[in-house]
């Protein structure tokens, strides 16, 4: 016979199983112990169901608690500033990010607030892998990017925890009581919370009063002040839900904030309905390194909430037989497919036409969000600052050469393979010279392409030709149909 | 004491010539207008020629991989530019938002074009790099071919550079503001090996310094 015992030691339960004599034996020892059961039960029943509590007490209810104690630390400040600098916060629109390591909850205020960029504000928590709060604040972020801040959130916060910031936001991280914590932001500076009354900049005493709305500005440590907001007196009461409240969100969503409508996608829209079905049927068939990448640009990131998107459009500009352009913008990448140049290209063309622009588009979301990918954001940096004369940011040679040198003209060579499969291609998958050559258009500038040898450069060139235009060309034939005829 | 007497000398010189720039840039400003006659202010041929020279003999000091010995260059000016990025750059504070997006560059690594341009010596700017010119080849370097082709009918006219590496370029006029100091250009650089072309527009930036023209800062268009 067994029985199972709860033991309390190190603040964690564990099981212990202990053999006990047969009951004729011991019958008034069992009496005994019952007894003393009931006793210690009566007695202590509070003394063990406290700790009980305590541990089975989930992540949100142990930030609730560190929000509780660490918010009675109120500094001493005016009273009109401290008003409208608490927070509220707005436990039903939590969420987790990070297995549970993060929890983020909305930020209210009492007052009436007017942004003068894009802004965001979290109350954030820190958990470790015993869901005990390692440390809480307040995260605001501002920049001049419409949509990046709520589209981007999780992994902006998680950055910040992370010690990685975006050169785009202007970061402030104040811990309960209103106070500056954390100031320093990815270019080295530092900010400071001020209000207009007490900016260096200001000599109108006058207006030292706190009647009035309050401009609030940051002010960075070159001395530089940017207006972030105003806020004015609310009507808010008790109730913290209520609409006078500021919710701490500008450019973007409303409600908690939390369910953000973002757009995801990769947008072929402005295409012919070809072209459509061609690049539908590229991403539908890859299944390796394209398969994550174009995940990524729809959404479905595998590592973490990351948000991509990309455009294809056409445009007859330069002579090559795309473009992209060098410049994230609102989280879009832009690709332009020159329309006249691949008039008479095969499908197999088209689908590595359009995978070599998209590398170069993951690779500008790689440098810009580098949590992302770490390492391939390390190798890429490490690209751009051999591929460059100094001084210069040419992401275009650094790109080249990684996608050579990266083993990305290998993934364009398989995805492509995968492609003429899903076209039917049966009797071309076993040309695997066919796709290797492929996947070097547009890579004759490379170090390891000027070091191949004229026969080999030739034969590529070739088969670039003999598909690009559909036809026959210096004795190559082409192995794909036109596209589009 | 002679050492006193120098230094005094100097600094009175530098403010005289503070004083004139400054009266030059007034003047600049007085003649931004819709009905700027744009001949006054431009330089000749052979001062374009000498940047276009330098330029090239330097690859705009934007451009990692070297230049052929020969380079082609299309004979018109590229004036393409306003059409397509015009929307983009329509004021300085577009630049400088442009330059601030490149998340490697620190705000102390980025060149202060404010500091450098005013708002009247873009809008200068602009008005020029979009107007047609043909360059000249009696001033140019040997090493410039000028052509009236694309690098891809080029390559149909010249049977040689089907399987060597070409670098065709094509550039807006440049644009001078304040006397000649400062160049503005939107630059596309393609390289071929036959019609596989590839490569990456620019705008840029450049000062003469006593004759030497670098680089103040680029920003990349495109990429191909």
């Amino acid at each position: 016979m067994s029985t199972i015992i709860l033991s309390f030691e190190t603040n964690q339960f564990h099981y212990e199983t202990q053999k006990y004599p047969p009951p004729h034996t011991h019958l008034l020892s069992f009496s005994l112990i019952f007894l003393a059961l009931i006793s210690f039960w009566s007695c202590t029943l509070n003394e063990i169901e406290i700790p009980t509590q305590v541990e089975l007490a989930d992540p949100l209810s142990k930030s609730k608690d560190y929000y509780n104690q660490e918010k009675t630390n109120q500094g001493s400040m005016y009273a009109r500033i401290q008003a409208e600098l608490e927070v509220y916060p707005y436990w039903e629109g939590s969420k987790y990010l990070a297995d549970e390591q993060i929890l983020i909850v909305p930020a209210h205020r009492k007052v009436q607030a007017t942004y003068a960029h894009a802004y965001l504000r979290r109350i954030v928590f820190e958990l470790d892998a015993r869901d005990q709060v390692i440390r809480g604040g307040v995260l605001e972020m501002s920049t001049k990017e419409e949509n990046l801040l709520l589209i981007n959130e999780d992994i902006l916060i998680e950055g910040f925890l992370n010690g990685i910031k975006s050169p785009k936001v202007t970061y402030l991280w104040s811990d309960f009581a209103s106070r500056l914590v954390d100031g320093l932001q990815a270019n080295g500076l530092s900010v400071e919370r001020s209000l207009d009354r007490f900016l260096q900049s200001n000599t109108d005493v006058s207006n030292f009063n706190f009647e009035n709305c309050i401009d609030w500005y940051w002010v960075y440590s070159n001395g530089y002040e940017e207006y972030s907001h105003t806020t004015c007196p609310s009507s808010c009461e008790e109730d913290t839900q209520d609409a006078c409240l500021d919710d701490g969100l500008n450019g973007g969503v409303g409600g908690n904030g939390l369910e953000s409508e973002e757009e995801e996608e990769i947008d072929i829209e402005e295409l012919t309905n070809c072209h459509q079905l061609l690049i539908n049927t590229l991403i539908g068939s890859t299944k390796e390194e394209f398969k994550k990448i174009f995940d990524k640009f729809e959404g479905n990131s595998l590592l973490v909430s990351m948000n991509f998107n990309v455009k294809i459009q056409y445009s007859n500009e330069y002579s090559a037989t795309a473009w992209t352009h060098p410049k994230i913008e609102n989280n879009f990448a832009k690709i332009y497919i020159h329309e006249e140049n691949n008039a008479g290209a095969t499908d197999l063309s088209l689908a590595r036409t359009v995978m070599h622009e998209m590398l170069h588009a993951y690779l500008l979301f790689i440098q810009d969000f580098p949590q992302t990918d770490r390492s391939l954001n390390g190798l890429l940096n490490a690209y751009i600052d051999k591929y460059n004369v100094p001084g210069n940011e040419d992401y275009n040679a650094a790109h080249h050469n990684l996608f050579v040198e990266g083993a990305f003209i290998n993934d364009i060579a398989e995805e492509l393979k995968n492609f003429a499969s899903a076209l039917g291609y049966t009797s071309l998958l076993s040309d695997a010279q066919f796709f290797k050559d492929m996947a070097w258009g547009g890579l004759h500038t490379t170090d390891v392409y000027k070091k191949m040898s004229s026969t080999e450069q030739q034969r590529l060139y070739r088969r670039y030709m003999a598909e690009l235009g559909g036809n026959e060309f210096e004795g190559m034939q082409p192995k794909g149909k036109k596209a589009c005829e | 004491m002679n050492k006193m007497r120098k230094l005094l000398l100097l600094t009175i010189l530098s403010l005289l010539l503070i004083s004139c720039k400054n009266e030059s840039s007034k003047n600049h400003d007085l003649e931004n207008s819709d009905t700027l006659d744009l001949t006054e202010v431009y330089p000749d041929d052979q001062y374009i020629c000498d940047f276009i020279n330098q330029m090239i003999d330097k690859k705009f000091q934007i451009i990692y991989y070297d230049f052929e010995d020969t380079v082609y260059l299309h004979q018109s000016s590229f004036t393409g530019f306003e059409e397509q990025f015009g929307n983009q750059f329509r004021t300085l504070s577009d630049i400088i938002d442009r330059q601030k997006s490149n998340t490697r560059l620190t705000e102390s690594d980025r060149f202060p074009v404010e500091k450098i341009l005013s708002e009247e010596d873009f809008q200068i700017i602009r008005k020029q790099a979009k107007q047609s010119y043909i360059f000249k080849d009696f001033c140019l370097s040997d090493r410039i071919n000028l052509q009236n082709n694309t690098i891809s009918n080029f390559e149909e006219e010249n049977d040689d550079v089907e399987f060597r590496i070409v670098t065709f370029l094509n550039i807006s006029k440049p644009a001078f503001v304040q006397d000649g100091r400062f160049a503005f250009i939107f630059l596309v650089y393609e390289t071929g090996f036959g019609k596989m072309v590839s490569g990456s527009s620019w705008a840029a930036l450049y000062e003469n310094q006593n004759g030497e023209w670098n680089k103040c800062f680029a920003i990349e268009l495109a990429m191909f």
